[in-house]
């Protein structure tokens, strides 16, 4: 799998630009983390990106080929998903909800069978909510949900998973929790996935590649560890920052801090 | 997913027994009595054991009250699904068969053909036109703009203006109408009945409701996606806008088709959804279906008592509130509403 972006451009009506000239490449699994400040346009970019807003120029491709001459379901099929967590007016259970998933692989009028039952319950596992399977999606927590609208877009069987701020609004715990499924999807299940996320640390902890979305619309993309820097994060995020090594014994963790704005 | 197995064959059985049940009950009621022995007798002659039936009492029952229940249950059935089925699609549970305009585009129609004196047959020709027509236009107000985003709000409003030029018209009809005659004519006409339904109302009608029907049965589940967010159902693979046009388009046939045959049903496309969502849940693959069947079953239980119970037609609308309003009072204690 091999999923790029070219010189993607955003512009609302003629003058405010958003995203402007963003060029990325990523191929093979693991986790590209998109990072930025608020407003700086990175859900813009999930749904450029996939073809959910048109870019004002520019383009998608997926294995080399534009995503606009892919047909919805073909296109569907091979990548999920996962929208900012938000309840639906009529409340489903959680399989209900999870089975959604399958809807790119099923004709206009066919009904979810055994198989795609199957896949949900296999879904459910792969992220570790089997037990919710008949509760209604308004009776879980905020990370149980999150985990179910993740076991969704897995249903689809995506070689690419994109995800729009999936541990926003969850606390420490559910954070980790999402974070552990995710690193278990993009290593062993081989899966690639791009994520927008608030936290350079989480960034820095799981993700192969970055792309730092600057308030000019630009875009820094690289290995992590060569975006997240210092000088990289004062600069989209206009805060001065320190990172620091925090050596445990078992594992050196990154530690991103933000100061205080100076005058 | 075995448990609820089973329990879907048994409520589907269910239901088809007492449509079944409720419909022969039903063709013995009225003013002419009839026995259930000699309905049996009437409808397969050839096991009548001997109960004598005469050529008046046929006549009631296969040219009068049968086409008459055929035509509460279809009409039961239909509002009843196209109001589920807008209620996913907007993402609304207030949403009715007439959220688009489409019950009072048909009134207009049906009225206006009232007003020119014509037949029977032209009224309800008129109104079906006219119901297509308002849901034509709403569609193309909606349109608008190229790449509108929020287009379910744009098509909501454009039904709602729709809605509120044909009713104007109606008034202007109204206004316009002879007092003495006419104008009880079309009030009598918009409270709903299926008084005077005939074989051949229901030849023109009844194939627009089943074609509608099939539609909404056979996109009952993707109707549980479109009631997410417009990105969240694209993002699932599934082709919203189709989907839209084709729901509406069921919908509309089924609504139009329904008006046209017997006036302005109020209540049903919103009551009977909700209580089928009560008591199955919100899946939608349960929710129309059920909505079908316990639609059918009140309309016909209403249009048996709008005939039968005094000796004047009361006018459908004013039954579906008066008996629909307390038994959804009762349901909603009981079971605390639909599952939010």
């Amino acid at each position: 799998m091999n999923f790029e972006v070219q010189n993607g451009v955003f512009r609302y009506g003629r003058d405010r630009t958003v995203l402007n000239g963003l060029s990325f490449s990523f191929e093979g699994a693991g986790i590209l983390a998109v990072l930025g400040a608020n407003g700086a346009g990175k859900t813009t970019l999930m749904k450029c990106m996939l073809g959910l807003m048109p870019w004002t120029s520019g383009g998608s491709f997926l294995d080399g080929k534009d995503i606009r001459e892919y047909k919805p379901r073909e296109f569907w099929k091979r990548v999920g998903y996962v929208p900012q967590a938000k309840q639906s007016a009529f409340v489903y259970t959680i399989e209900e909800m999870v089975v959604l998933g399958r809807s790119a692989h099923l004709g206009a009028f066919a009904q979810p069978g055994k198989k795609d039952w199957a896949m949900v319950d296999k879904a459910l596992r792969q992220v570790g909510i089997p037990h919710l399977k008949g509760k209604l999606c308004s009776r879980v927590s905020g990370g149980e949900y999150q985990l179910a609208v993740i076991a969704r877009a897995l249903v689809t069987e995506p070689e690419l998973l994109v995800l729009d701020e999936p541990e926003s609004n969850l606390d420490f715990k559910n954070q980790m929790i999402v974070l552990e499924v995710l690193r278990s999807l993009c290593g062993e299940g081989g899966i690639s996935a791009v994520i927008n996320t608030h936290y350079p640390e989480h960034a820095m902890d799981i993700s192969r590649k970055a792309l730092l979305v600057m308030p000019d619309g630009s875009g820094r993309y690289g290995d992590t560890r060569e975006i997240i820097t210092e000088e990289n994060l004062r600069e989209a995020f206009d805060v001065p920052v320190r990172i620091r090594t925090l050596s445990l014994p078992e594992k050196d963790y990154t530690c991103i801090m933000a100061l205080p704005p100076r005058g | 997913m075995e448990h609820s197995g089973k329990r879907r064959v048994l409520w589907t059985v269910g239901i088809l027994a007492a449509i079944l049940l409720l419909s022969a009950l039903a063709l013995t009621m009225g003013r002419f009595e009839i026995t259930l022995r000699q309905v049996w007798a009437v409808c397969f002659p050839g096991l009548s054991g001997g109960t004598e039936v005469t050529q008046n009492m046929r006549n009631t029952i296969l040219n009068v009250r049968l086409p008459r229940i055929l035509l509460a249950l279809l009409a039961g059935a239909g509002m009843s699904a196209a109001g589920g089925a807008f209620q996913a699609l907007f993402a609304n549970p207030l949403a009715t068969p007439d959220t688009l305009g489409v019950a009072t585009g048909a009134s207009f129609g049906a009225v206006l053909a009232i007003l020119f004196g014509l037949s029977s047959f032209w009224v309800q020709v008129f109104a079906l036109a006219a119901g297509i027509l308002a849901v034509a236009l709403v569609y193309l107000v909606s349109a608008g703009k190229k790449g509108g985003r929020s287009s379910i709000v744009m098509i909501v409003l454009a039904g709602m203006v729709v809605s509120a030029l044909f009713s104007a018209l109606v008034s202007l009809v109204k206004y316009t109408a002879d007092p003495q005659d006419v104008l009880p004519a079309i009030t009598f006409w918009l409270m709903g009945s299926l008084s005077g339904t005939g074989w051949d109302t229901l030849a023109v009608g009844a194939p627009f409701i089943l074609i509608g029907l099939v539609i909404l049965f056979l996109y009952r589940w993707k109707l549980n996606a479109m009631t997410l967010t417009e990105e969240e159902a694209a993002s699932l693979g599934v082709r919203v806008k189709r989907v839209r046009a084709v729901v509406i388009l069921g919908a509309a046939m089924v609504t139009a088709s329904v008006v046209s045959m017997c006036g302005v049903i109020g209540w049903v496309g919103l009551l009977i959804p909700h209580i089928s969502r009560m008591i199955f849940g919100n899946n939608n693959q349960r929710v129309i279906p059920a909505s079908m069947g316990l639609g059918a079953i009140f309309m016909l239980v209403i249009d048996t008592a709008a005939r039968c119970v005094t000796a004047s037609e009361i006018p459908v609308s004013i039954l579906t509130a008066v008996i629909g309003a307390p038994f959804f009072i009762l349901l909603l204690r009981r079971t605390g509403g639909i599952q939010s």
